[in-house]
């Protein structure tokens, strides 16, 4: 095989540049190199890239930094020299040790004042789980209602925006959780979970039912229901609509109330905008105790438990509400399988895991009624031993009136046979 | 009058009259923490239960030991215990190793060189086909 000589950077290329040919290429290649640096910044783009797909030249113009991202201190100040410094106070330091540190990067990335607000991370559900049972059971209750609401209200455009903020709030006040918890579901004629009418709701539907759901959403809402839940729609839309205005009625009060609060505390002082803002939250996110929770629960009762949950996207609804609410996140495998509000309460409170083998077998009672095994929660020590055949007292007592050691060795050294073999020192 | 020693009449031969399991209590370590006591741990919450409940008349002791691989060692009434390492076992290959145990004399390991091992030797030694006159049909 003939080999070629390599021919290296443009100094060698424009030594080859006697024969027509290579005259041509570099005509060619020039006017390649012309287009391309008149072409746009579009081209420029492509022609970078080294995947096949064009890249989103819309998405890259339009970026914009976050806003209040603050980039590193670059400037560095030079100190001034000892030689040209005026101070008569100025005394030079002795050790570097003692010297203030002014400015520099240490820190600065740790620092959440030099990012934006945007920047920072806020969780969806809240930071710590919550692990109360009875608190955990009206959270669950809670997240029923509320997702039923939402899927039937699904395919009507008019509640979108209400649906996203009933599913995407907090806790609100302990009130709404009472009101909420106080609307009844049940099975329905298939079996299925539905909410239960009661007279309370009939009456107010009547008042409010005209005024705020049109009959063009009570046919979207028709047409968004499979026909085996056409049945129970008919017995529980009116229901269904008169909940669904009260819960959009409420949210809205309550954006109007934060709106409100936040004009009249901007014209107060930072530190007493400060204050009323941890006020509101504190008011707006209230998460029920234990006791009022077992309050609720007695309302509550057990109906719900057993009737069938199929809908998928009333589950997701569910599971959403639930993260949201407690911050237990159920995984897709596992909400596929759950069919019914008792197996969803049975997934969400469960006991805490056992971090060790012989509080697990307590908490199961493997072995309650077993009466040849014994499980030690500990490691059984020698004198464990001893103590189980009634031994150590004597060999305690014993010990102690030789004057030596009961446990460990004192002040014996180990290596004192050492000492006698090498000699003393 | 003389003292008279008294005569061996009979030995006693475990299984002849009654049976007595020789293996009196099994202790089962293990540690939380290792990976090598994770058979051991899922053998002590599924298998333990019902092996334990099968032989009431052995003794069963669980307890920790961290750091270090998880052992079963068998007691016996000679005095003697075997202990087994299990490390990195299944749960049945460690129900295999207690019922070793369980079926354990306790007595140290021998070579046995003769195929009949008995107490009571027989005087006549082993009847074989090819000796004597045989018997004339």
């Amino acid at each position: 095989m003939r080999h070629l000589p390599r021919l290296r950077g443009a100094v060698s290329a424009s030594l080859c540049c006697s024969s027509p040919t290579h005259i041509r290429t570099t005509t060619a290649v020039a006017a390649v190199a012309t287009t391309s640096s008149s072409s746009t910044k579009t081209q420029s783009l492509q022609r970078r890239t080294l995947s096949t797909s064009l890249p989103r030249s819309d998405a890259v113009e339009a970026y914009t930094p976050p806003q209040g991202l603050k980039p590193p201190p670059q400037a560095r100040k030079a100190a001034v020299r000892p030689d040209k410094i005026t101070d008569p106070a100025y005394e030079p330091a002795q050790d570097g040790l003692e010297l203030e540190e002014v400015g520099g990067l240490d820190g600065w990335w740790e620092n959440p004042d030099n990012y934006g607000v945007g920047r920072q991370w806020v969780g969806y559900g809240p930071a710590e789980k919550i692990t109360d049972p009875a608190v955990l059971e009206v959270a669950v209750y809670r997240a029923l209602v509320e997702a039923m609401v939402a899927r039937r209200q699904m395919n009507t455009p008019d509640t979108t925006p209400a649906r996203d903020a009933l599913l995407e709030s907090g806790w609100g006040p302990a009130a709404l959780t009472a009101t909420t918890v106080q609307t009844k579901l049940c099975g329905g004629s298939h079996g299925t979970l539905i909410l239960k009418p009661t007279e309370d709701v009939e009456t107010a539907t009547a008042a409010e039912q005209e005024a705020e759901v049109t009959e063009e959403a009570k046919e979207q809402l028709e047409a968004a229901v499979t026909p085996e839940q056409e049945a129970e729609v008919v017995e529980a839309k009116e229901e269904v609509t008169a909940v669904a205005s009260e819960r959009v009625a409420e949210i809205t009060e309550e954006t109007k109330e934060e709106a409100e609060t936040g004009v009249a505390s901007g014209q107060e002082t930072e530190t007493e905008v400060k204050e009323e803002v941890d006020a509101t939250e504190d008011s707006a996110d209230h998460v029920i105790s234990t006791e009022e929770a077992r309050a609720l629960l007695k309302e509550i009762g057990h109906e719900w438990k057993r009737p069938m949950i199929k809908d998928l996207i009333y589950k997701y609804f569910v599971a959403k509400r639930i993260y949201k609410l407690t911050g237990h996140r159920i995984p897709d495998g596992k909400l596929v399988a759950i069919n019914s509000g008792g197996v969803l309460l049975k997934e969400i409170v469960k006991p805490p895991k056992a971090k060790k083998l012989a509080e697990e077998i307590e908490n199961k009672q493997l072995f309650q009624s077993l009466p040849n095994v014994k499980v030690f929660p500990r490691r059984v020590t020698p004198i464990d031993k001893e103590k189980m055949v009634g031994r150590w007292k004597v060999i305690r007592e014993e010990l102690e009136r030789r004057g030596l050691p009961v446990i460990g060795t004192a002040n014996i050294d180990n290596a004192i046979e050492k000492k006698w073999v090498t000699g003393a020192k | 009058m003389a003292v008279k020693a008294l005569h061996a009449i009979s030995q006693g031969r475990n299984g002849v009259g009654a049976f007595i399991l020789q293996c009196k209590r099994i202790d089962l370590h293990y540690c939380d923490w290792a990976g090598s006591s994770r058979g051991m741990n899922g053998f002590i919450k599924s298998l333990l239960p019902k092996f334990a409940a099968a032989h009431p008349e052995i003794e069963f002791t669980v307890s920790p030991r961290p750091a270090k691989h998880p052992v079963a060692i068998g007691h016996y009434i000679n005095g003697r215990s075997k202990p087994i390492c299990v490390r990195n076992m299944e749960p049945y290959e460690i129900l295999k190793k207690l019922e070793l145990l369980r079926d354990a004399s306790g007595e140290k390991l021998k070579k046995v060189t003769k195929p009949v091992r008995s107490i009571n030797e027989s005087v006549r030694g082993i009847w074989s086909p090819y000796h004597g006159n045989g018997m004339p049909l």
